[in-house]
C-alpha cells in the first residue's frame, strides 16, 4: 500500500482529513533515515483511539510524536508506518487553582502551559526551560525538572492521565486528587514508557503556587571531584536546595557565554538554586554560599532567580551547546555519591580525537549527562567498545548508561537502552499484552518478542 | 449519653456456660484487630507468629467462646502468654485482654485431671495457702541450701510452680522465716476504730506467702521507710497468700478463700491502707470486689478492701516524701514489674522514689515495661521463650552499666536475678523499697 | 492426600520446620487482618528468612498452583491480607533487617517485614538526622512491606506525599520465582516506573523482599497548632484558603465534633464543646520566615470564623494533639462494636461540600457518623459505628458505604486515598474505571501473574456473582467472605 492509499484509508476511517502523505510533510518525521508511509495529525483523544484501532486492525506501526525532541532515544524502528502528531491536540481542558491541579492535552508546549499557569500564579515544576517539548513527551521521557530536588520527580506529580490503548481503547487512570490508590497506579506505569504501551492523550498534574522568592548561587571549582563535595555537603544539610546541578567541559564554557552571568573561575561548576519564603530564601543562600567557600569554591555569585535558557541547559545540556549539535548524548544513572567519579570515568573514557566533550550532572537525581561534539577520528561507529566498556563500569555500581542520541551507525552496535535485566522482561511481558500486536513503535525501546 | 453508646454490645452471644464464655458475654468491646498489641507482646517479638500475639491469642479464645474451636486446640498457644498485660496497655478500644486470659486458665484448670490437679491443689492449698507450711518449707531449703541436699528438693513441685526448679542454686541465701519481724518494731495495731488521731498516719502491712518466707528484708525495708516518713504499720494477723497463683492455675475456690481470709484480717485495722510491696498481689487483691462479686455476704467487703490496697510506692507517692538524707552513690536501672506497670498503671512512682535519693542516678532501662520472662511457673513450660525473653532484657541491662536493677515483684526479682548470673553480669537486683530504706539512716 | 499434606514436608524441608506453621490454631489467625473480613482457612503459614526462601517457597507454590499470600502485620482495613481460598501465607515477621542506611545518598534498604516505626527509631538513633517521613495511623505496628503494598498514606502527604513518593527501588518475588529487581538508589533508570506500579498493587503483582527508600533530613523546625471552628464548613474553607495563600503545611487534619467529643475523654486536649471542628495545623521547615506564615494561617483562619488558634507550647502538647488524631481510630471502636472506617477522596477543594454529603447520606439511613479527614488531601475518613449483630443497620451501613463511594467518584474524587481495595471495594473499583480500564490494568496483572496466584480474587470486580460477593453487605454481617 502506498503512501497515499495509507493516508486515504486513514481519513475515511476517522472520517476527517488528518492524513498526509506528502514526502515533504513526512520528512520531520524520519526516525534513524526511516521515513513513516503517512503522518496523521488527529485533533480529538476518539481520532487518536480510531486511529490504534484502525493500525491494530491493519497491522501497522505507528510512533506518536510531540514535538521531536525525545525522539533522538530509541532504537532504529524496527516498522514504521504512521507517525501520530499530537500537536493539536493542546487544550487545558481543566485549571483548577483551587485544587492545585491541571488538566492538559498531552500536544501542548510546555512553554504554554507554564505560561497559562504562571497567569494564575501556578507552575508545573517539571520542566523551567525547555517551552518547546510537549506534555506527552515528558511523560514519555520521565523526564525530571532541575528543581526535582524540592519539588519531586514526574512520579511525584501526576495524578491521572488519559491514554488511548493499543487496542483502541480510550481510557483515563487516576483523578484529579492527590491520594488514589484505587487499582494499580496505572499513570506511573506510562512515566518513561517511551510511547510504548498507549499514546497518552491528555494528563492532570498537582501544581505549586510560585515561590516568593528564588535565588540562585553559581560556584566555580576547579575540578569534578570539589564540585561533587560540594554539592554532597548541601545534598546532607538540612538547608533544602531546590536544585543541585554540576557542570563540566563545554557546558560551564556555555554557562559562560549567556549574558549577565558571571560565572566564577574553574572548570567545574555547581548551580545552586532556593525557593520559598523570602526569609528562608535569603538564609538558605547566605548559609549555601557559606559552605561552598569552605568547600574550596573559587568564587560564589548570586543570582536573582534562574533564568529560562539557564534551566533549559540544566534540563537538557544539547541546548547548553546550541548551535552545536552534539552527536551523541549519553545519559548515566547512578547514586548521588558516585556522579563525581562517575562523571570523571565517563569523560575519560569516551575522551576520544576529534571530539570535545559537555557534562551536567544532576546530583541529587544521580543523572549525568554526556554529549560529545565534533567528528572523531576513528568514526563514531568505532566507539561501540568504549560504551560497553562504561556500561560494564556502571552496571557494576548498579547504575545505567543510555544512548540518548547517537548516529544510526553506533546505535545499531551498541543499542541505546544497554542491558535492563529483569526489570526488562517485565516491561516487555507489560508491553506484550497491552500491545500484542506491536502496533506502538516496535523495537524502538524492548526487543520485540513475537519479532524475534 | 452519647448515641453512640447506645450501640454498645449487642454481638450474639454464645451459650456457653464455660468461664471463658461469660468472660466474652461480659466483655465492653470486642477486638477490632488493629494489631497495636503487637509490638509490645514480648512473645510475638521472639517468635513472629500471629497466633503467638494478644490479637492472636483473643481470637482464639473468642473462637473458644463461641464454640468455634476446641479448648485443647487453642492451649498450647494462648499457654505461650507471660500474662504480663502489655497489650492492655497499648489497646486503644480498651479490650481487657487479662479477664478473658485468666477465665482460660480457669477452664484449663477446671479441665486438669487426675494427679496434676492432685499435685497442684497440694501446692497451692497445702503449701502457700497455709504460712506455717511455708515457712517449714522455707526452713528446708535453707538446710538444703546450706547441706547440699539437692536431689531432695531438686524435683520439688514448689519450686516447678514458682518457675524456681532449676535455678534453687541460684536463690538468694534465704533467711530464717519470721527472722525480719524481730528487726521491726511495730506499732501497736490500731482498734477498728477508723479514726486516725493527730497527724500521725496509720497503714497495715500485707507480708504475702513468698515475700514473707523468702524476702523479708523487703518487708523490713519497707516498715522501715513507713517509719521514717512516720507512718505507723500494723501487721494484722490471720492474713494469708493472696491467691492469685491460686487464681492463674484456675483453682478459683481457693482463691476465694484465701481473699476473704484476707478480707476479715484487715479489716481489723479498719480503713488503713494496706500497703504492699509485691506487684502480683497489689494487682491481684485490686481486684477481690471481681472475685467475689458474685458472693452477697462478701461483695461489698472485698470491693472494700480492694479500695485500700496501695503499691508501697503508690502510697508514698501521695504523700511528701520526707527527703532521705544518707547518700546511695549507685547507677540504677528501674524494671517496671507487669503487674505494677501493666496491671496497676503505676510506672512514675517507684521512679520518683528512686530519683529522690541522694547521690543515686536513675538510668533508663530501654524497653523496661517489657515482661521479664518470670510468670509464674512460666520458665518451666517453655524454657526457651522464656530464656529468649530474658536474654532480650539481659542485653538492655548489660548496655545500661548499671550497679543495681530494681524492681517491685518477687517473681521478677528472682527471674532478673536468673539472668543476671546466666550472663554473668555484675548487677545486683534489689526492690526499690531496699534501697530507699538504705538512704533513711 | 490433601495438599496440606503434600506441601507442609516440602516447605519444611526447604525453610526448617519451626518456619512452617499449620497446625489449627495456628492456621486460625491468619484468616483476618484489621478489616472487618473474616477470610478462609489456610494452607500452610511460612516465615522465611530471607529473599532465596521466598523464591523457594514460590516456586514450590507455582509448582503445585497454590496461591501465596505475602503479610506484613495485617492492619489494612480494606481486607487485603485475608485469604480467600486455600492460599499459602507468607508472613514476614523473620525479614525484618534494615540493611543499610546511606544518608549520603538519602537513602536505606531494608527487609519487608521492618516496622514502621522501628524503622524511625533505628534512624532517630543513628543520629544523622535522617528520617522516613510517611507515617500511616498504623505506624507503631505495620511493617514497610505492607505500607508499600497498599502505599499507606498518613498525616504529612500534603507535603511529603504518599509511600509511592519515598520508594525508590524494590526486590520482587514474580510469581513462578524469578527474582527481579526495579528501580534502585539512582532516581535517573531507563524504562517504566515498575517501582511506581508495584507500589500499591496489594501484594498482586509479585512479592517484595527487600526495599530501597529515600530518607530525608529532618526539618529544622516543627510547629504544630490547633484551630477550632463553629462547624465543618468553616474549617474546611480555611484548609482551602491556607492552599491558595502558597503555604504548603506538613499536616491539615481535621475532626469534627463527634469525634473530638470521643477522643477528649481518652486524650485530654480540651477540645471546647461549642466547637463544630478542629483543624490540626502542621508547618515545617526553616525557621526563618516562619512567624510570618504562622501570622498568614492564623489570619486565614480567623478569616473563617475560627473560634480560637492555640500553638503547642512543648513536644509533650504537640504529641498530646497527634495522639488525639491517631488514637481516633481505637477510641471509636472501644464505643461500639464495630467501627466500618471508610477512606475516599475528592478534589481538596469540595472537602466541605463531601463531609456534608456523607453526613446527608448517614442521617438518611438512620446511621452515626463520626469524621475525620487528611484535609489538605482531601481525604476523608468518615466512620460509622455498627452492631453487626443488627442486619439491618449493618445493611445499611454497607449502603452508606457504596452511596458515599458513587458520591466522591460523581465529584471527581476516588473510592480508596490510602486504605486500597483490597476485599473491601472490588465492587466499588466499577465506579470508578469502565471495562476498557479495568482490562488495562488486568493486562498488567496477566503480565507478571499469568495464573493468578499472587493474591487472587482481589482489587477486581469479581464476575459473575456479585450477589454472593457483594463484599460489604455479606461480610458485614457476618464476617465471612465466601
Amino acid at each position: 500500500m502506498s503512501a497515499c492509499e495509507v493516508a486515504a484509508v486513514v481519513d475515511a476511517a476517522l472520517g476527517a482529513s488528518l492524513a498526509t502523505g506528502d514526502p515533504v510533510a513526512l520528512e520531520p518525521y524520519r526516525l534513524d533515515g526511516v521515513a513513516p508511509r503517512a503522518l496523521v495529525r488527529p485533533q480529538t483523544p476518539e481520532h487518536v483511539a480510531r486511529m490504534l484501532a484502525l493500525a491494530a486492525e491493519r497491522g501497522w506501526a505507528v510512533v506518536p510524536w510531540g514535538r521531536g525532541h525525545g525522539q533522538g532515544c530509541g532504537d532504529v524502528p524496527r516498522r514504521y508506518d504512521v507517525a501520530l502528531s499530537l500537536r493539536r491536540l493542546d487544550a487545558i481542558p481543566d485549571l483548577d487553582a483551587d485544587n492545585l491541579t491541571v488538566t492538559a492535552e498531552a500536544g501542548i508546549s510546555l512553554g504554554e502551559l507554564t505560561q497559562r499557569l504562571g497567569e494564575r500564579h501556578l507552575v508545573l515544576p517539571l520542566a523551567l526551560g525547555d517551552g518547546e517539548r510537549t506534555l506527552g513527551g515528558l511523560i514519555a521521557a520521565n523526564r525530571a525538572g532541575c528543581k526535582r530536588l524540592l519539588y519531586g520527580d514526574p512520579r511525584d506529580l501526576l495524578l491521572g492521565l488519559r491514554v488511548a490503548l493499543p487496542n483502541g481503547a480510550l481510557v483515563r487512570y487516576g483523578r484529579k486528587v492527590i491520594k488514589n490508590v484505587a487499582g494499580y497506579d496505572m499513570p506511573k506505569l506510562y512515566l518513561g514508557s517511551q510511547g510504548l504501551l498507549g499514546v497518552v492523550v491528555e494528563a492532570t498534574f498537582k501544581v505549586q503556587p510560585l515561590p516568593d522568592r528564588e535565588g540562585v548561587l553559581i560556584a566555580g571549582f576547579s575540578g569534578g571531584p570539589d564540585a561533587a563535595r560540594a554539592a554532597q555537603a548541601l545534598f546532607r544539610s538540612a538547608l533544602g536546595p531546590a536544585c543541585l546541578m554540576l557542570l563540566l567541559g563545554r557546558a560551564v564554557q556555555s554557562l559562560r557565554r549567556y549574558p549577565g552571568l558571571d560565572v566564577p573561575e574553574g572548570r567545574a561548576v555547581l548551580v545552586v538554586a532556593f525557593d520559598g519564603r523570602s526569609a528562608a530564601v535569603q538564609r538558605q543562600m547566605a548559609d549555601a554560599g557559606r559552605v561552598l567557600l569552605a568547600q574550596s569554591a573559587t568564587g560564589v555569585a548570586e543570582l536573582p532567580a534562574l533564568a529560562a535558557e539557564t534551566a533549559a541547559m540544566l534540563e537538557d545540556a544539547a541546548h547548553g551547546l546550541h548551535p552545536e549539535q552534539p552527536r551523541v548524548v549519553l545519559r548515566l544513572g547512578v547514586l548521588p555519591t558516585q556522579v563525581a567519579d562517575a562523571m570523571a570515568q565517563a569523560v575519560g573514557t569516551m575522551n576520544v580525537p576529534g571530539t570535545s566533550f559537555g557534562a551536567v550532572g544532576d546530583y541529587s537525581a544521580g543523572r549525568i549527562d554526556l554529549l560529545l561534539t565534533g567528528e572523531p577520528h576513528i568514526g563514531w561507529e568505532r566507539l561501540d567498545g568504549r560504551i560497553h566498556e562504561l556500561r560494564r563500569a556502571m552496571g557494576e555500581r548498579g547504575g545505567s548508561v543510555v544512548l540518548a542520541a547517537a548516529p544510526r551507525s553506533l546505535k545499531a552496535k551498541v543499542g541505546v537502552w544497554g542491558d535492563l535485566q529483569g526489570a526488562g522482561r517485565i516491561m516487555q511481558r507489560i508491553k506484550a499484552q497491552l500491545d500484542p500486536r506491536q502496533v506502538l513503535s516496535p523495537g524502538r525501546f524492548l526487543p520485540d518478542p513475537a519479532e524475534g | 449519653m452519647t448515641a453512640i453508646d447506645l450501640l454498645l454490645p449487642a454481638e450474639p452471644k454464645a451459650p456457653g456456660t464455660s468461664h471463658l464464655a461469660q468472660a466474652w458475654r461480659n466483655a465492653t468491646s470486642h477486638c477490632i484487630k488493629c494489631g497495636f498489641c503487637l509490638p509490645v507482646c514480648p512473645t510475638y517479638s521472639v517468635l513472629g507468629v500471629e497466633a503467638a500475639s494478644p490479637r492472636g491469642r483473643l481470637d482464639l479464645m473468642d473462637a473458644v467462646a463461641q464454640g468455634r474451636l476446641a479448648l485443647g486446640t487453642v492451649a498450647g498457644r494462648v499457654g505461650q502468654c507471660l500474662g504480663c498485660l502489655a497489650c492492655e496497655t497499648a489497646c486503644p478500644a480498651g479490650i481487657r485482654y487479662g479477664q478473658m486470659f485468666e477465665a482460660l486458665q480457669c477452664d484449663m484448670g477446671t479441665q486438669r485431671r487426675g494427679w496434676r490437679r492432685w499435685r497442684a491443689r497440694l501446692l497451692l492449698d497445702g503449701v502457700l495457702a497455709r504460712p506455717r507450711v511455708l515457712r517449714a518449707v522455707v526452713l528446708a531449703l535453707r538446710v538444703y541450701q546450706r547441706s547440699g541436699l539437692q536431689r531432695l528438693l531438686r524435683s520439688s513441685g514448689l519450686l516447678r510452680l514458682l518457675g524456681l526448679a532449676g535455678r534453687e542454686g541460684r536463690l538468694p541465701p534465704l533467711p530464717r522465716p519470721l527472722a525480719w519481724r524481730a528487726e521491726v518494731e511495730f506499732g501497736a495495731p490500731p482498734g477498728t476504730d477508723a479514726t486516725t488521731t493527730g497527724g500521725a498516719q496509720r497503714a497495715a502491712l500485707f507480708t504475702g506467702c513468698v515475700m514473707d518466707a523468702a524476702f523479708g528484708a523487703v518487708h523490713a525495708a519497707t516498715a522501715h521507710v513507713l517509719a521514717a516518713n512516720g507512718v505507723q504499720c500494723a501487721l494484722p494477723a490471720g492474713q494469708r497468700c493472696c491467691g492469685a497463683l491460686h487464681a492463674h492455675a484456675g483453682e478459683t475456690a481457693s482463691a476465694r478463700r484465701l481473699a476473704r481470709a484476707n478480707i476479715a484480717a484487715f479489716e481489723t485495722v479498719g480503713d488503713a491502707p494496706v500497703v504492699l510491696n509485691s506487684a502480683g498481689c497489689g494487682a491481684f487483691m485490686k481486684r477481690y470486689g471481681t472475685l467475689l462479686a458474685d458472693d452477697p455476704a462478701w461483695a461489698p467487703r472485698a470491693a472494700a478492701l480492694a479500695a485500700r490496697v496501695r503499691d508501697v510506692s503508690e502510697f508514698l507517692a501521695v504523700r511528701t516524701l520526707v527527703p532521705p538524707t544518707r547518700a546511695v552513690a549507685l547507677r540504677v536501672a528501674y524494671d517496671d514489674p507487669c503487674h505494677l506497670v501493666h496491671a496497676q498503671g503505676i510506672s512514675r512512682e517507684p521512679r520518683d522514689l528512686l530519683r529522690a535519693i541522694p547521690g543515686l542516678t536513675l538510668v533508663e532501662l530501654p524497653e523496661s515495661t517489657w515482661c521479664c520472662g518470670s510468670a509464674g511457673s512460666y520458665s518451666l513450660q517453655h524454657p526457651e521463650l522464656a530464656g529468649d525473653v530474658l536474654a532480650r532484657k539481659m542485653r538492655h541491662l548489660a548496655a545500661a552499666r548499671v550497679d543495681v536493677v530494681a524492681t517491685g515483684n518477687p517473681g521478677c526479682l528472682l527471674q532478673l536475678a536468673l539472668g543476671i548470673s546466666r550472663q554473668g553480669l555484675d548487677v545486683d537486683v534489689r526492690h526499690p523499697i531496699e534501697l530507699l530504706a538504705q538512704a533513711y539512716p | 492426600m490433601s495438599k496440606r499434606q503434600i506441601l507442609v514436608p516440602q516447605l519444611q524441608r526447604l525453610l526448617g520446620a519451626d518456619a512452617v506453621l499449620h497446625a489449627e490454631a495456628d492456621r486460625f489467625v491468619y484468616a483476618y487482618d484489621a478489616s472487618v473480613f473474616r477470610g478462609t482457612d489456610v494452607l500452610a503459614v511460612v516465615l522465611p528468612a530471607n529473599t532465596e526462601q521466598v523464591a523457594q517457597v514460590v516456586r514450590l507454590a507455582a509448582r503445585h498452583d497454590v496461591p501465596i499470600i505475602a503479610r506484613g502485620a495485617g492492619t489494612g482495613i480494606n481486607g487485603g491480607a485475608v485469604p480467600r481460598g486455600d492460599a499459602l501465607v507468607i508472613e514476614f515477621s523473620r525479614m525484618n533487617r534494615i540493611l543499610a542506611v546511606e544518608p549520603d545518598n538519602r537513602l536505606a534498604v531494608m527487609e519487608p517485614g521492618v516496622v514502621n516505626q522501628d524503622l524511625k527509631a533505628h534512624l532517630s538513633a543513628l543520629g544523622y538526622g535522617f528520617t522516613y517521613v510517611p507515617d500511616p495511623g498504623s505506624q507503631v505496628v505495620s511493617t514497610i512491606g505492607g505500607n508499600v503494598g497498599n502505599n499507606a498514606g498518613g498525616m504529612h502527604c500534603l507535603k511529603y506525599g504518599v509511600t509511592a513518593n519515598h520508594i525508590l527501588g524494590l526486590q520482587v518475588v514474580l510469581a513462578d520465582g524469578e527474582v527481579v529487581e526495579v528501580g534502585g538508589g539512582s532516581a535517573t533508570r531507563p524504562g517504566m516506573d515498575l517501582t511506581g506500579l508495584l507500589v500499591g498493587s496489594e501484594g498482586t503483582l509479585g512479592v517484595v523482599t527487600r526495599i530501597t527508600m529515600r530518607i530525608l533530613p529532618l526539618p529544622e523546625t516543627v510547629v504544630t497548632q490547633l484551630a477550632l471552628f463553629p462547624d465543618v464548613s468553616a474549617a474546611a474553607n480555611a484548609v482551602s484558603g491556607i492552599m491558595a495563600a502558597g503555604i504548603l503545611p506538613a499536616a491539615l487534619e481535621l475532626l469534627d465534633r463527634r469525634m473530638m467529643a470521643l477522643v477528649d475523654r481518652f486524650v485530654h486536649v480540651g477540645y471546647p464543646e461549642h466547637a463544630g471542628a478542629a483543624l490540626i495545623i502542621e508547618l515545617d521547615g526553616l525557621a526563618d520566615g516562619m512567624d510570618r506564615e504562622l501570622r498568614r494561617v492564623a489570619e486565614i483562619c480567623n478569616a473563617h470564623a475560627a473560634l480560637e488558634i492555640k500553638t503547642a507550647q512543648s513536644a509533650a502538647e504537640t504529641e498530646r494533639l497527634w495522639l488525639s488524631r491517631r488514637a481516633a481510630y481505637g477510641v471509636a471502636a472501644s464505643f461500639s462494636p464495630t467501627v466500618y472506617v471508610m477512606d475516599c477522596t475528592v478534589p481538596r477543594n469540595l472537602l466541605a461540600q463531601a463531609i456534608a454529603g456523607v453526613i446527608e447520606i448517614c442521617d438518611a439511613r438512620g446511621l452515626e457518623v463520626v469524621n475525620l479527614a487528611h484535609a489538605g488531601d482531601g481525604n476523608l475518613h468518615p466512620l460509622i459505628p455498627v452492631d453487626r449483630a443488627n442486619a439491618a443497620q449493618a445493611a445499611a451501613a454497607t449502603e452508606a458505604h457504596h452511596e458515599i463511594m458513587a458520591m466522591c467518584v460523581a465529584m471527581g474524587g476516588s473510592i480508596t486515598g490510602e486504605h486500597g481495595v483490597g476485599v473491601e471495594k472490588q465492587q466499588e473499583l466499577g465506579l470508578m474505571y469502565d471495562a476498557d480500564e479495568l482490562a488495562g490494568m488486568q493486562a498488567v496483572k496477566r503480565a507478571l501473574d499469568p495464573d493468578g496466584r499472587c493474591n487472587p480474587h482481589k482489587i477486581f470486580p469479581l464476575r459473575g456473582n456479585v450477589g454472593d460477593i457483594a463484599v460489604g453487605a455479606a461480610s458485614l454481617d457476618g464476617g465471612r467472605l465466601p
